[in-house]
């Protein structure tokens, strides 16, 4: 999950990206306006928290000009405003959701996370593929009702594989969704991981449910 | 009861009830004038026709014509009775036992009860003197005279009446729009406060009290607007330091931290809250100026109030190795000290704080009435030169972690100087340095 926090007050930005950051999130931040739009239109993300007020540009021109250029990517309003007419501009102008300042940050959170299943068209925070269950709240992943451990990063790949389930992912789209653009990764880097995912899911149950697209990526399907 | 309707209705009353009255008594009086002059010339005709009779028999014989008889017999309502020299000689039958008073004009007086009017004629024949006395009763001119008070009466009630009504309309038409500035008044919350509006094309009279309220409820929007806008402001400036401090600590509460993330998080808690507090006390400064009607004014050396502003701020302009100069002559304005001093130290600390590393500033002071402070710092960008004294402004404020402020300096300089009637000019070059002119 790749997540873009525009926030002007730095102390702040920084602890949304920690925060997010500890959930298994890769999370990229923009102090102002213009880095935000810059980022927004250049990667793809699962979700943008913006603020209104920003330097250079400010949050609801960004949010009409991400729309115009048919960017749908989720955008949550993250705002010390709190007038009704400011919440019925911002969701007006096109972003999903609005919470005002000062927020709780489990509710940032699920509030993301709600945003993020509604985009993959989820609508329970369990996924189940056959008999493989997919806890995204409580990042829990069980097959035939048995308990598997995965780090952090093993868990990100599989619920991205898991929201997009019978869909073939290239192993570009899939760095860009787990890491933030701080780093720079060989792809060979997902070979490791879904082998690794490989390891524990599927081999000790009779169904292979990650599937190898030669040439494309990979898939996981029933 | 203290209502100008009432009050309008009484003496209208009044002066209708004096107005009428007095045309009452007038017309009453004239005509009974005017009926008694009539009755007069009859009785005089008919005492000058006895009188001719008796001087045709030379005052010897009293013969009268049956005719004349006629009209004076027993049961007729007309008398007469003939003195010759204070003796009576004749009287009419009609008179019956009685006597006419002697009198010296007409008169009306009360015989056998009966309201009777009395005409004398005299003359002398032969050096005799003969009164002839003609009288008639008047009853029925006394009845058609009351009837006609009776009617005068009621009909001058009537119109005392009618015009008290009158009044009350046009005590009511001229007290409309006063009841229409009263209801808008009424209805008058701090909400609509805008859009309230007393019609201006009222009397003349009424014209200043309606131009007044409307001032009154534009200056009222202004300051409500104001303060909604200063309360907006406040809140929104307190919301991120409290959302840093909610995001610390529930962080920190996920899971298990190591003590050195511990102290992270309660030091970024400490400096949040030293930015709540500094919100506040400028905010209770502000508060505390706008309610500051009586100011103490009084001489102050302004090249004082500037070196005192300096030397309070030594520490940070030897922090940045900052050189300052001050040029000019001094001069002395009426001011409030504190206060002035306030904007110093304000202007300065801004001049210091965007001011670049090893910077200068200069103070110039010009009698009489002017101070320029030009700084080698940052500038401020031409589009943000109008609102750098908003409330909270700060020109980029992505700048707050590095340089400490509030963006309340500057609204805060501009409210002083405006309760000096001083003038604030600001000219910048952008990484050149920033001119800041007072103009007391």
């Amino acid at each position: 999950m790749r997540i873009l926090v525009v926030e002007d007050e730095k102390t702040l930005a920084n602890l949304i990206k920690k925060g997010y950051e500890e959930e298994g999130f890769a999370v990229d931040v923009a102090y102002d306006g213009e880095d935000g739009l810059y980022l927004a239109q250049n990667n793809i993300y699962d979700c943008i928290v913006l603020d209104i007020m920003l330097p250079i540009i400010d949050g609801i021109s960004i949010l009409k000009k991400l729309r115009e250029q048919n960017n749908s990517t989720p955008i949550i309003i993250l705002t010390a405003k709190d007038a009704v007419q400011d919440k019925v501009l911002g969701l007006d102008s096109g972003s999903d959701d609005y919470l005002t300042k000062p927020f709780s940050f489990e509710e940032l959170l699920s509030r993301t996370r709600a945003i993020v299943r509604r985009k993959y068209l989820v609508s329970t925070p369990i996924i189940k593929i056959d008999d493989l269950e997919i806890d995204t709240v409580r990042k829990t992943v069980k097959r035939a009702n048995k308990l598997i451990e995965l780090s952090a990063k093993e868990y990100t790949l599989l619920e991205y594989l898991a929201l997009n389930k019978n869909k073939v992912l290239s192993r570009s789209m899939i760095i860009e969704h787990m890491y933030n653009e701080d780093f720079d990764l060989d792809s060979n880097v997902i070979d490791v991981f879904i082998n690794r995912i490989r390891n524990k899911i599927d081999r000790n149950f009779g169904k292979q449910l990650i599937h190898t697209v030669r040439g494309l990526g990979y898939s996981l399907r029933e | 009861m203290n209502s100008i309707k009432l009050r309008l209705f009484i003496y209208y009353c009044i002066i209708s009830f004096v107005i009428f009255g007095a045309l009452g008594v007038f017309l009453y009086f004239s005509l009974e004038s005017v009926v008694l002059k009539s009755v007069d010339n009859a009785l005089n005709t008919k005492a000058k026709a006895i009188a001719t009779l008796i001087a045709e028999d030379e005052g010897i014989n009293f013969q009268f014509s049956d005719e004349i008889l006629k009209d004076y017999s027993q049961n007729s309502k007309h008398y007469f009775q003939i003195t010759q020299d204070s003796k009576i000689i004749e009287k009419s039958p009609s008179l019956g036992r009685y006597t006419l008073p002697m009198l010296q004009s007409a008169k009306t007086v009360n015989l056998r009860g009966e309201p009777v009017r009395i005409v004398s004629y005299d003359f002398f024949i032969n050096k005799k003197h003969f009164i002839v006395e003609c009288a008639q009763d008047i009853d029925d001119e006394i009845d058609l005279l009351q009837t006609y008070l009776g009617i005068l009466s009621i009909a001058i009630l009537v119109a005392i009446v009618l015009s008290a009504l009158g009044g009350i309309l046009i005590v009511n038409a001229m007290l409309k729009p006063l009841k229409r500035i009263s209801n808008t008044i009424n209805k008058l919350s701090e909400s609509n406060l805008r859009y309230s509006y007393i019609d201006e094309n009222v009397a003349t009279e009424l014209k200043p009290l309606a131009t007044a309220f409307n001032r009154t409820f534009e200056r009222l929007d202004r300051l409500f607007t104001k303060q909604k806008q200063f309360i907006a402001d406040v809140s929104h400036e307190i919301k991120t330091p409290l959302s840093v401090i909610l995001m610390e600590t529930e962080i920190a509460l996920r899971k298990q931290r190591s003590l050195e993330e511990y102290k992270s998080t309660i030091n970024q808690i400490r400096e949040s809250a030293h930015h709540i507090q500094a919100i506040i006390q400028t905010l209770l400064k502000m508060i505390k100026i706008e309610n500051t009607q009586l100011l103490e004014k009084k001489p102050c050396d302004i090249k004082e109030i500037i070196l005192k502003s300096i030397s309070i701020l030594k520490h940070e302009l030897d922090k940045k190795h900052i050189t300052y100069s001050l040029e000019g002559s001094n001069f002395n304005i009426e001011a409030d000290q504190t206060l002035i001093m306030e904007v110093f130290l304000n202007i300065l600390d801004n001049a210091i704080k965007y001011n670049k590393e090893a910077g200068t500033i200069n103070i110039v002071i010009s009698p009489p009435n002017k101070v320029e402070i030009i700084d080698s710092g940052v500038g401020i960008p031409k589009e943000a030169i109008d609102k750098v004294f908003d409330t909270f402004y700060r020109v980029d404020p992505s700048r707050s972690k590095h340089i400490e402020g509030l963006g309340l300096g500057l609204s805060l300089v501009k409210e002083i100087l405006d309760l000096h009637n001083a003038k604030i000019e600001i000219e910048s070059t952008q990484n050149t340095g920033t001119k800041v002119t007072i103009t007391f």
